[in-house]
């Protein structure tokens, strides 16, 4: 059973079935995400995040990572135009996992190459430093395609920047 | 975000752009704006205050290439403009520090962004801004 606010920056605890941990999600569902959202996502993000658990360059981090990947979503996956944007965040043993769902066109930041900082501020894509910030924040980014359309980006942070980090 | 506009005497007479909220891609071109009034207006020196900026996005980093760019008597790129925007500023950091735009009192997660993108080898970042103004030559 799953409960979602459909509101902005209402943050609601959801339960995941079956993760075996008793620990609350929390989902922010934008039906309609525009880019005067973003502090309404940072926001989230960053209560989120500390109430996980996180400590403050870990909670710092997921706010870039995510804020930066919904300003890629709203501006180049839907154009521009308002887009539904769904954010789920979470604890996964000892990291923060920060889900972000949409509807447009397919897109796997994965595949964008890294600027080379040698000369540090050329990107071969609309929003690549986006991606980059994206990139150096987390340990850990997984994408999906999903049906029938739409695509799912996971950001994995470690809640603890003093641990070792994890697989990538 | 509120930014405000002082005037400063160092060797130079050097304009102060005090922003006051986050720095993102709803903001940017407000920064933008307010560095082609002062341009317009004659400023040949920037200095940006960040220190009531606790967030910056990359869209941030668009906008301050933009305003070394004016500063440079140079014509900034689209800031829409996607990857043109971006290699412009590529071609601009190969050429190294410039010093006609300076930033101080930036927030660690600020000055993060700023490390972690190169663009400190490109825009001196000062903790002081006395330090900032004397500085600028």
């Amino acid at each position: 059973m799953r409960e979602m606010s459909h509101g902005k920056g209402e943050a609601i605890p959801t339960a995941r079935a079956g993760s075996g941990d008793a620990t609350p999600w929390l989902t922010l569902r934008l039906p309609a995400a525009s880019l005067d959202d973003l502090r309404t996502i940072r926001d989230f993000v960053g209560r989120g995040s500390r109430q996980l658990g996180a400590d403050e360059s870990c909670v710092a981090d997921l706010i870039q990572a995510v804020d930066e990947s919904a300003t890629n979503v709203i501006r180049h996956g839907y154009g521009g135009s308002p887009g539904p944007l769904d954010i789920e965040i979470g604890r996964e043993g000892a990291s923060v996992k920060v889900e972000l769902r949409d509807q447009a066109p397919g897109f796997d930041p994965r595949d964008r190459p890294e600027p080379d900082l040698r000369r540090p501020l050329e990107a071969r894509e609309p929003g690549g430093f986006g991606v980059h910030l994206t990139r150096v924040c987390v340990d850990q980014i997984d994408h999906s395609y999903l049906t029938p359309a739409g695509n799912q980006l996971t950001l994995i942070r470690r809640a603890d920047s003093t641990a070792q980090e994890g697989p990538s | 975000m509120k930014i405000t506009v002082e005037s400063a005497e160092a060797a130079v007479p050097v304009t102060i752009l005090r922003l006051e909220g986050d720095l993102d891609a709803t903001s940017y071109e407000q920064l933008i704006e307010a560095g082609k009034t002062a341009v317009a207006s004659g400023a040949s020196r920037i200095l940006i205050d960040l220190r009531a900026v606790p967030y910056m996005g990359s869209s941030g980093l668009v906008a301050l290439h933009s305003l070394a760019l004016m500063l440079a008597g140079e014509a900034p790129p689209d800031p829409e403009g996607g990857w043109d925007a971006h290699h412009q500023m590529a071609r601009s950091v190969e050429g190294g520090m410039q010093d006609r735009l300076r930033l101080c009192a930036a927030q660690p997660a600020v000055l993060r962004v700023l490390e972690r993108t190169g663009m400190t080898r490109f825009i001196a970042v000062q903790d002081d801004e006395a330090d900032a103004l004397a500085a600028f030559s």
